[in-house]
């Protein structure tokens, strides 16, 4: 799924498939996708969904440190590229196009 | 024995899709391999495979079929689902949920191809379409949005984000066909800006768009055939939740079921919204007229135009009639959507209805008007939107209806101390780049350039007001990812995984000061506005001196002011040709602008040729940077005589969407170089050079650090006067973290001591200055024109 809007698609496609393969044969994607955006909606998914989702969060960076804000925010971000809502940019853009950094407050 | 109970089950299903219209033209075709297979319909062009097919040889052989071109789909199993045993439905099930998996991804990849074909295409076809096109001229229609490939008409297939996903291709005889394999369906072309519109028409072709377009100056969204009106109406309602929604259909009574009508008034009934059918009465209609170009055609606009607005005033704000078609009306047709209870159809009712079902996840009250908050679902897996698409489409769109924001007319705020570009409310830190023109568009205007993100408002106890529509921002973040997720990371000093990070844009979005309750008064939280500003630019000798301090050789003479950079110039028409001094300083600071772009400065490409994108280029970027400059400053520079350059604009967007972002960039630069608060260069003599003291009185790291430290509040300027400082306020917004007008001192001390310049340009601007103090005389008529040798750089 991962791989028509990454060009990395090593680094995430395979957790992340993994987790959304499983909701897709537990016919959870359609109903929960909003929810899925949080990290916490994962661990509240049924019981026998419960060792994809551990292998997909442990490939969260924070999350084996016991950062949950970092890793909540890049599962966020994981969502929101898999949903379309954020979009890959070079890192050269960056400067040439004068995109901002987001605060940490932003919200 | 197999065989033969292959050959039974091959019947079976060959029986059922016989029956479901989607039987092969070959039966061979039928294979339980639990492989998708796809073939020619029986009936269909050779050729064709429109057909479907995944059987399974499981012990109850079971399976889908179905076909593309209809768009049937059935299960089938060989043995009935009544007689099945629980185990057996959800083995039945779970193939099922797998065939649909498949299709899907199969769907999805082909669309994704198309998109692909179809940003390649878009980007070949000519952005200039040919006025006396055979189509256009035959409808009289114009080409909005439009290209040209060839003979042929382009039109973009979008999805409310802008993101393109197909092409509609439009012969000269008007014989029209889609990308192959391009998803339509919910997806359209825009005529107009929807954002912030009270009306928006929903219509099937382009050429009845562009009529209804023009007779009404309303939104147009074409949905390009008649099954697409419900699906694009849908999405329309939930961007638009208070937007009055009609459906303007096709009427064709000889044709069959009347498509054209039939799926107007769905639709309509969908979405509260309601339908108008074009009104022949009276005109020939020998040609069996349909639509509302034929109308336009035989009538002409102003009979579109007298039949929206009647029908527009017939609607009821809270009710539509029940069941009924609502009758015909003396100037058009107009009809409620039929078949509808008699209740309350109006968004807000449909709003109230969502609140008493809520949904299990909080919701907000503002509307964040994109994102996860506007109700659309997801598309797991599918491409990204094209955020820079968005954002040009935006301004494009913005352009295009005489908005283009920075155009717009604008006041400083009277507040002590409070800039006068957009900035965050809740950390202080102004808004950058397109950022800032994205918010100019959006607001009130310039008398509160205060934002706030919804939870940053909620984190200070301020509530974004229910039903705010939000303005969109962009930011980027950074995506932490391992370089091989099948291997160990590299670790770093202290032991932590090194992972690669990938930036990602994402949209924001943020509430005006206006639509946040609880947020401190511009007053509450600066002071009076008869405090004295510490930035009054306005005063004509701070203007000077900022001018002066640039360094730039200006020359007055003439009757036309424009930068030459072969002698790196400023040349101006005296001032006693200005009815006023602001407009002296207006066209001044323009010039400045360009004068930046010199290669001892900013460094940007000159082109003399009007015609060419890099002067249109050169030119958007100081109209930009004098809209920001004039905002500070309190000057304007008057550019209604220049409304050429904004299609000159539009097709440096149409060509290329980050433009508008580099744009937006450099002027920005321009502008901080002018008012000394660029975070790399000053000037120095007129000429650049590398800054290497901090900016004047700002932490420079809030501007540009990718990762900024917490912002340190800068004490608001306190008032000039006796009375006692105010309390402090422990929610009021911080301060500005940029700069408020530090660098203004120095300019300040230089207007107080203008003989302290001894300079050649400081005597000379003296001269200037008092062979032109007191007048303030309009230009001439008729004064005689610079030679067009000297038109290099234009004031525009």
């Amino acid at each position: 799924m991962l791989k028509h809007i990454l060009k990395e698609p090593s680094a995430l496609r395979a957790p992340w498939e993994a987790l959304v393969a499983s909701l897709d044969d537990a016919g959870l994607t359609e109903t929960l996708v909003e929810e899925l955006a949080e990290l916490e909606a994962l661990k509240a998914l049924p019981e026998g969904l419960h060792p994809v989702v551990e292998a997909y969060l442990d490939t969260l960076p924070g999350y084996r440190e016991g950062d949950r804000s970092r890793a909540a925010e890049q599962h966020r971000l994981r969502w929101e590229l898999w949903q379309g809502l954020a979009m890959v940019v070079d890192a050269a853009d960056l400067a040439a196009l004068g995109l901002s950094a987001e605060d940490p407050s932003d919200g | 024995m197999a065989s033969a109970w292959l050959d039974e089950q091959q019947l079976a299903v060959l029986d059922a899709m016989h029956r479901a219209g989607c039987a092969p033209h070959d039966p061979r075709a039928i294979a339980f391999d639990g492989v998708r297979h796809r073939f020619r319909v029986a009936g269909d062009a050779p050729g064709s495979r429109n057909g479907w097919l995944i059987l399974y040889a499981d012990r109850i052989p079971s399976g889908a079929f179905g076909s593309w071109k209809t768009g049937r789909s059935e299960t089938w199993s060989a043995q009935p689902w009544r007689e099945a045993s629980a185990a057996e439905r959800r083995a039945w099930r779970r193939q099922w949920a797998e065939i649909q998996v498949r299709r899907a991804a199969e769907q999805r990849a082909r669309h994704d191809r198309a998109r692909a074909r179809a940003a390649k295409l878009w980007e070949r076809a000519r952005p200039f379409v040919e006025a006396r096109h055979p189509y256009l001229v035959a409808k009289q229609a114009p080409a909005v949005g439009l290209r040209q490939m060839k003979d042929r008409l382009v039109a973009p297939v979008r999805d409310l984000d802008g993101t393109l996903h197909s092409l509609a291709f439009i012969g000269p005889d008007g014989a029209k066909r889609f990308l192959k394999d391009g998803a339509v369906e919910g997806h359209c072309h825009v005529l107009g800006e929807p954002q912030g519109a009270k009306t928006l028409l929903l219509c099937e072709g382009y050429a009845t768009g562009a009529s209804l377009h023009r007779a009404s100056g309303w939104p147009v969204v074409v949905g390009f055939n008649a099954g697409n009106l419900p699906p694009v109406a849908a999405r329309l309602r939930r961007r638009y939740p208070d937007a009055t929604l009609i459906v303007a259909g096709d009427d064709d009574p000889r044709t069959p079921g009347n498509p054209g009508k039939t799926y107007a008034e769905q639709a309509a009934r969908a979405v509260s919204g309601s339908v108008v059918l074009p009104d022949f009465t009276g005109l020939d209609s020998g040609a069996a007229p349909t639509d509302f170009n034929d109308l336009h055609v035989l009538g002409g606009l102003p009979r579109i135009r007298a039949q929206l607005l009647a029908h527009r005033a017939a609607q009821s704000p809270m009710r539509l009639p029940p069941t009924s078609m609502a009758p015909a009306r003396e100037s058009g047709r107009s009809s409620a959507a039929p078949s509808v209870p008699a209740t309350d159809f109006s968004p807000r009712a449909a709003r109230s209805l969502a609140m008493a079902n809520p949904r299990p996840r909080p919701t907000r009250r503002g509307d964040e008007g994109g994102g996860r908050g506007d109700g659309r679902r997801g598309r797991g897996g599918g491409a990204s939107r094209n955020l820079y698409q968005e954002v040009t489409d935006r301004m494009i769109a913005l352009i295009e209806n005489g908005a283009a924001p920075w155009r717009r007319p604008w006041d400083r705020p009277r507040h002590p101390g409070v800039p006068a570009l957009p900035f965050n409310a809740a950390t202080g830190k102004p808004y950058q780049g397109i950022n800032i023109l994205l918010l100019l568009a959006s607001g009130p205007g310039f008398a509160d350039p205060r934002w706030c993100g919804y939870q940053q408002a909620q984190a200070r106890g301020w509530q974004v007001a229910a039903g705010a529509r939000g303005a969109s921002v962009y930011f980027f973040k950074r995506l932490e990812i391992d370089a091989d997720p099948d291997a160990e990371p590299p670790l770093d000093d202290d032991g932590r995984p090194l992972r690669r990070a990938i930036p990602l844009l994402r949209r924001h979005t943020v509430f005006h000061a206006s639509q946040i309750e609880g947020i401190p008064t511009l007053e509450e939280a600066y002071g009076p506005t008869d405090a004295p500003l510490a930035h009054a630019w306005d005063r004509d000798a701070h203007l000077e001196a900022l001018l002066r301090r640039s360094g730039a050789r200006i020359v007055h003479g003439g009757v036309e002011a424009f930068y030459r950079p072969g002698t790196d110039s400023i040349h101006l028409p005296p001032r006693e040709r200005f009815p006023a001094s602001g407009g002296y300083y207006g066209v001044a600071f323009h010039e400045l602008g360009h004068w930046t772009g010199h290669e001892t400065r900013l460094n940007r490409p000159w082109c003399f040729d009007r015609h060419a994108p890099e002067y249109a280029r050169e030119e958007l970027r100081a109209e930009l940077a004098s809209a920001f400059l004039g905002a500070e400053l309190g000057v304007h520079h008057d550019l209604d005589e220049h409304a050429a350059y904004l299609a000159m604009y539009l097709e440096l967007l149409r060509q290329d969407n980050k433009e508008i972002f580099r744009a937006a960039k450099d002027a920005q630069g321009i502008a901080d170089l002018l008012l000394d608060r660029h975070p790399e260069w000053r000037l120095e003599q007129g000429a650049c050079v590398r800054r290497t003291e901090p900016l004047p009185g700002a932490d420079s790291r809030a501007r540009d650090d990718p990762d900024p430290p917490a912002v340190t509040p800068v004490a608001i300027p306190a008032p000039a006067t006796d009375a006692p400082p105010p309390e402090p306020n422990p929610v009021a917004p911080v301060a500005p973290s940029s700069p408020p007008f530090s660098w203004v001192v120095a300019a300040l001390d230089e207007a107080r001591r203008p003989e302290a310049d001894d300079s050649e340009l400081g005597q000379l601007s003296r001269r200037i200055e008092a062979a032109f103090a007191g007048a303030s005389r309009r230009a001439p008529a008729g004064a005689p024109a610079q030679p067009a040798a000297d038109r290099l750089m234009p004031n525009g």
